[in-house]
């Protein structure tokens, strides 16, 4: 199996992906550039467009998304570009997704 | 000094070197992408989506409107209104004087006094409700129609096609539609909302788009609670009034109300069904003329988008339009001439120049025997037109972006069953040979 972290762009996203890994007793390949093993991925918007993200996904059997809050993100941009990113996953059901609340900012 | 050039001096000059009405009081909202942007020269950007759910005028007072407002008062220059600014530059009148002239002095007084974090009711709004269309016009592409992203789908990315930095033709932009079409859309609810609180009194002008409005599953809704509402605001739709837009069902929807119906065509026949690929000329003419017969149509206008292939007949649909107003009335029905500049393979300047001397001198004819059934406005667009032909440079990689409108073209007709050479004989000795 295949899982992608969508998160911000910070070493917390990749923080929060190997947590998410040992949970699943697997492993946290780090940002999704070689994608050809099973594991954990992560992916910001800060990486990749929205555009290429809609087909990039394609590839993972399940996303995962890391409810970060506005203020860790740098550019706003990027953040509005991932909730956009999370209303499309969600709504038209693209793939299995879990959002991943977080307790403290991340 | 022109009037333009007196009213800058005397309404915006004394408040900023940069200051335009439209950033407070025009937009243009995609309701089904969640995007907005200002006026038509800037690059649209995402609505925060939790922003729309605490305050449904953020649809529009985006915090990145409110940070360009900022500048403006500054006088400084956005970086996204470049288009104005190289015009300005370039000591023309830019975009941004003729748009603050819509609003009063005292609105953009009151825009200039204000708190730029302050949210503004709008005056002017372009509402695109979702990107549904049965067309996928040559120049358009997936992120306007669902025909277009079903072409990517079905044959995938068009393939060496260079000057397409913006990737319009590779992919099928689903997130372009971030809901299902029956599910509840918190952008269309946020609208809904601002024009029961503020908008219906507020806004002057409300133009419907797409996609194709009229097949949008929301369209009818809208009608319908338009229709309920006290408001001396004016509706118009811009429609492709192509096949299944149901025209006597929209009529009859918007009976009590008087709208502006605008539509997209620029040629005449196969040329057209050519680029407006899968719209029927003559069951276009025949909606129009639908139009034309109803009470509740106030005025038609026929949107011009020229392009490489659009201005061989073109004249064959001024002379159509002139017809129409024989029979329906000279104020019915206009013509507005744009230039089609994106993608930069369709425009005119990919033709030879010999074509283009001929087309400008063909159209400089026709313009001089109709000089008296065409409006003074149509006459200087037209005019501006045939200079743009003559005149204007061909961008410096004419031989790439020649390339890119075979490749893209060859490719094109594959994918729709269609055939560049034979609707377009005269051009194709030059198509060959590219």
């Amino acid at each position: 199996m295949k899982y992608l972290c969508i998160g911000n762009p910070t070493s917390a996203t990749n923080d929060i992906t190997t947590r998410l890994a040992v949970a699943k007793k697997t492993i946290n390949h780090g940002l999704a550039i070689n994608t050809e093993q099973e594991g954990f991925y992560h992916i910001s918007l800060a990486d990749i467009s929205i555009l290429e993200a809609e087909t990039f996904l394609e590839q993972f059997d399940e996303l995962y998304f890391l409810d970060q809050g506005k203020e860790t993100y740098s550019s706003e941009l990027v953040y509005n570009n991932t909730r956009a990113l999370l209303l499309y996953i969600k709504n038209w059901n693209v793939k299995p997704l879990k959002i991943v609340k977080l307790k403290s900012p991340g | 000094m022109s009037d333009v050039l007196k009213y800058k001096a005397r309404v915006l000059d004394t408040k900023s070197q940069s200051f335009c009405g439209a950033k407070w009081y025009e937009a243009v909202i995609f309701l089904g992408s969640g995007k907005t942007m200002s006026c038509h020269h800037n690059p649209y950007h995402e609505v925060s989506d939790t922003a729309v759910l605490e305050n449904y005028k953020a649809i529009h007072n985006t915090s990145e409107k409110k940070q360009q407002r900022a500048e403006m008062l500054r006088g400084e220059r956005s970086e996204g209104c470049n288009y104005c600014w190289r015009l300005e530059d370039n000591n023309s009148v830019s975009d941004r004087v003729y748009k603050s002239q819509k609003f009063t002095d005292a609105d953009n007084q009151l825009a200039f006094d204000s708190d730029p974090n302050a949210d503004v009711d709008l005056q002017s709004l372009e509402l695109h409700f979702d990107k549904v269309c049965q067309m996928a016009c040559s120049y358009c592409h997936a992120g306007y129609s669902t025909t277009w992203a079903q072409d990517i789908k079905q044959n995938g990315a068009y393939e060496n096609v260079e000057s397409d930095k913006q990737q319009h033709y590779k992919y099928q932009r689903k997130i372009d539609q971030l809901f299902k079409p029956n599910q509840e859309n918190l952008y269309v609810e946020a609208f809904y909302k601002w024009w029961d609180a503020d908008l219906h009194r507020t806004l002057k002008e409300l133009r419907i788009l797409g996609g194709e409005p009229l097949l949008s599953p929301h369209i009818w809704r809208f009608i319908e609670w338009f229709k309920s509402k006290d408001t001396e605001c004016s509706l118009e739709f811009v429609t492709n009034l192509g096949p299944k837009v149901d025209v006597p069902r929209f009529l009859n929807a918007v009976d009590g109300k008087q709208v502006v119906v605008m539509t997209s065509m620029e040629t005449v026949g196969e040329h057209a069904e050519y680029t407006r690929d899968g719209v029927d000329y003559e069951l276009w003419c025949k909606n129009v003329e639908l139009c034309l017969q109803s009470k509740t149509v106030s005025r038609m206008s026929v949107l011009f988008t020229v392009n490489a292939l659009s201005m061989f007949n073109m004249c064959d649909l001024m002379a159509k339009i002139i017809h129409w107003r024989s029979v329906y009335g000279k104020d019915r029905i206009n013509m507005s001439i744009n230039i089609l500049r994106y993608p930069v393979f369709q425009n005119i300047t990919v033709l030879s120049d010999t074509a283009r001397q001929q087309l400008a001198t063909t159209l400089e004819q026709w313009l001089e025997l109709h000089r008296n059934y065409i409006t003074d406005y149509e006459y200087q667009q037209l005019e501006r037109l045939v200079s743009y032909v003559r005149v204007v440079d061909a961008p410096d990689n004419l031989q790439d972006v020649r390339k890119d409108f075979k490749s893209f073209f060859t490719q094109y007709d594959k994918r729709r069953g269609k055939s560049f050479k034979e609707t377009f004989p005269e051009l194709a000795d030059w198509y060959r040979h590219i």
